[in-house]
């Protein structure tokens, strides 16, 4: 480990020269940002990273059946296990997806599921990202450069191999593909927060990185156009581009990073798109609730893996102890990602606190509230150099082809703010790597 | 062997190789007039020849030294050298999955240093001796990992702005000739992506040898024209 400490200055200058950033726009500004990187892993024992896996592939599975089920026969909202007021009010339901299966029957083909740790060691869900999540490519490519700078250190250590995303995401493009063409990640242009990934996941896939324009579709096929007009057919899309944006003529219409008449390519089984259309219904942070309840449902099964304390304001119940309790929870806007419309009630003022509970009051299926889960911190080189705990939470990536696989890492992002909860990289966040021991 | 290519990359990857080129030369040639600048007669004008081949307009309202200094370091200014490694960059950021990211990290690095040096207008020019070496490992990296189309494309970018910086700075006739005969190699095997009436012009232009001893500043005209509607991408 020493070895890798001394290396962080070293790991991060080639970080830098690989342009490993993100971008943020501020007051219309676009920057982009290094994300910093803290040379101490994460190191989740093998035990520990069994039953993960379990518990990830349990949940995953019954979200994409819960999305098919929502698409088609509705059982679980007619068996009065989730309200139709979750589903059909979601404002990631897309009634244009109904009846529609896609290939495979899965729906949200890469998750990036955030979980924390709390400090008696239980791992709790935070959060299913369903449509596009991101982050992959950091660990990714932090992994390809400690590797070199610090050989000694991963060969004293039995930690699984990470560099295999690539892998496993070109297999499960192939399956979703199932030989009708090529395969596209189809990025909004490079002015977009996490283009470095969508360039790198390229690379690494032999996927080919198309822009807003390069696609067309003509009779409900999917075609990139080459350098002389030339039509490839493309089997596979991985868009990084939102459901709303992605054909202007099914959604909105005055988009311009879309296809035009994707949607009735996708209709007609003759493209795969990654993740699919109308994945937000199941990772609105309301419906997050009901996932345990989902994995009973359809599975049968004892979920491996609890959510955080949640409360949905939605029920009676809950509406009243959250109006009563909100200096201690956390409140969210279940519409919101990236840390955004994310509130402490124990940093907000009393005038504050109550235009809060207003807001609930008026519109209570808008918000959730958890409770404040104190989850371990882990130790960063802090700016002087020496260990420093912070917050730190872990988005673990599950790909489904035809198999259900957890990638063997995830990306653990820390908070920089020593008093923060906030870890995200929009939020000033850091990443460390997240090493699986392959023993206990 | 044919890549799967846009052609809006098709055209980056061509000005990606032209932008690569031009920087590499230019910083040789700064680096040439800095020496020369030593023995330039009093009351003449130092870097005069320099600023007038890069069709730079001498302004007597600053000395040229100050507007050397803006050629290398002024984003404002197109013709710097700084402007020239940010649009590398920006062509190259959306390309890294034809060049891959070993080629990309180089140009990655020209661009941190030329900004950090930009800061402070840095005025040794052999601080930048960095930029041609990794200007250098990134045409390697390209020749080692780089094929099919991908390559062809950045390669024309690279010999015709070969040609138009040897026309430029009058270099002598045979590295002209010799630079036009590996840019017809690609006229020949990638036929559709030139304009065949523009090669068959250029080529009898350059081949005139008489033209070039004639009329040198006509011949330069012609040429450089001849080169900026040649390629199609």
């Amino acid at each position: 480990m020493k070895e890798l400490l001394a290396a962080r200055d070293s790991v991060n200058r080639w970080m830098e020269r690989y342009g490993v950033r993100f971008g943020v726009y501020k007051n219309g500004v676009f920057n982009e940002q290094i994300f910093p990187f803290d040379a101490i892993p994460r190191q989740i024992p093998a035990k520990e990273w069994e039953m993960l896996e379990k518990g990830l592939i349990q949940r995953v599975k019954a979200l994409n059946m819960f999305l098919y089920d929502i698409y088609h026969e509705k059982k679980i909202v007619a068996d009065g296990v989730i309200p139709k007021e979750f589903t059909y009010e979601s404002k990631g339901y897309m009634p244009e997806c109904e009846g529609i299966t896609p290939a495979l029957n899965v729906y949200a083909h890469i998750a990036g599921i955030d979980l924390v740790q709390a400090k008696d060691g239980k791992w709790l869900i935070l959060e299913d990202n369903l449509r596009i999540p991101s982050g992959a490519s950091y660990p990714m490519i932090a992994r390809k450069v400690t590797r070199k700078a610090c050989p000694q250190t991963f060969r004293d250590n039995l930690i699984a191999d990470n560099r295999n995303y690539g892998m496993l995401l070109k297999q499960m493009m192939d399956d979703v593909n199932g030989g009708r063409g090529i395969n596209c990640i189809l990025t909004p242009g490079r002015y977009n927060s996490a283009f470095f990934e969508h360039s790198y996941l390229a690379e690494k896939t032999d996927a080919i990185l198309a822009f807003p324009g390069d696609l067309i579709v003509e009779d409900n096929k999917l075609y990139y156009v080459g350098l002389y007009q030339e039509k490839i057919r493309v089997g596979a899309i991985y868009r990084r581009v939102s459901d709303e944006y992605m054909d202007p003529l099914a959604f909105e219409p005055s988009s311009l990073l879309g296809v035009p008449n994707l949607m009735e390519a996708y209709k007609a089984g003759n493209v795969g798109v990654i993740n699919a259309f109308g994945n937000g219904v199941a990772d609105d942070k309301g419906i997050y609730y009901f996932v345990p309840k989902m994995v009973k449902y359809y599975l049968n099964e004892e979920p491996i893996l609890e959510n955080a304390p949640t409360y949905l304001p939605f029920f009676k119940e809950d509406y009243e102890y959250i109006l009563n309790n909100i200096e201690k929870l956390v409140i969210k806007d279940v519409a919101e990602a990236g840390g955004y419309g994310v509130m402490f009630g124990r940093d907000m003022t009393p005038e504050r606190l109550e235009e809060v509970k207003q807001l609930i009051i008026k519109e209570p299926r808008r918000w959730i509230a958890q409770e404040v889960i104190d989850f371990i911190d882990l130790d960063i080189i802090d700016e002087t150099g020496n260990p420093s705990p912070r917050k730190c939470d872990l988005r673990a990536f599950v790909i489904t082809g035809k198999e259900t696989k957890v990638w063997k890492s995830g990306l653990t992002r820390f908070s920089r703010n020593p008093n923060s909860f906030v870890v995200n990289s929009s939020q000033g966040g850091g990443f460390k790597d997240t090493w699986v021991m392959e023993k206990d | 062997m044919k890549s799967i290519l846009s052609a809006n990359k098709a055209n980056r990857l061509f000005w990606l190789g032209r932008y690569a080129e031009r920087g590499y030369i230019m910083l040789h040639l700064m680096r040439k007039a800095y020496d020369e600048v030593i023995d330039v007669p009093v009351g003449e004008v130092p870097y005069s020849e320099f600023l007038k081949k890069m069709d730079v307009y001498v302004s007597n309202e600053m000395t040229t030294s100050y507007q050397m200094m803006d050629q290398i370091y002024n984003p404002e200014t197109v013709t710097s050298l700084r402007s020239i490694i940010e649009m590398m960059m920006d062509n190259a950021i959306v390309l890294r999955s034809e060049i891959l990211s070993e080629s990309f990290s180089y140009i990655e690095l020209c661009r941190d240093l030329i900004r950090a040096k930009s800061a402070t207008r840095e005025t040794n020019i052999t601080e930048l001796q960095p930029i041609t070496d990794w200007l250098l490992a990134f045409w390697g990296c390209i020749r080692e990992r780089v094929h099919g189309d991908t390559y062809a494309l950045l390669e024309i970018g690279r010999l015709l702005e070969h040609l138009d910086m040897c026309i430029r700075f009058d270099y002598k006739y045979y590295r002209i000739e010799e630079t036009w005969e590996m840019i017809q190699k690609y006229t020949r095997s990638y036929p559709d992506m030139f304009d065949a009436v523009q090669a068959a012009r250029l080529h009898a232009l350059i081949i005139d040898k008489e033209a070039f001893k004639k009329d040198p500043q006509d011949y330069k005209n012609k040429v450089l024209n001849g080169i900026n509607c040649l390629v199609l991408v």
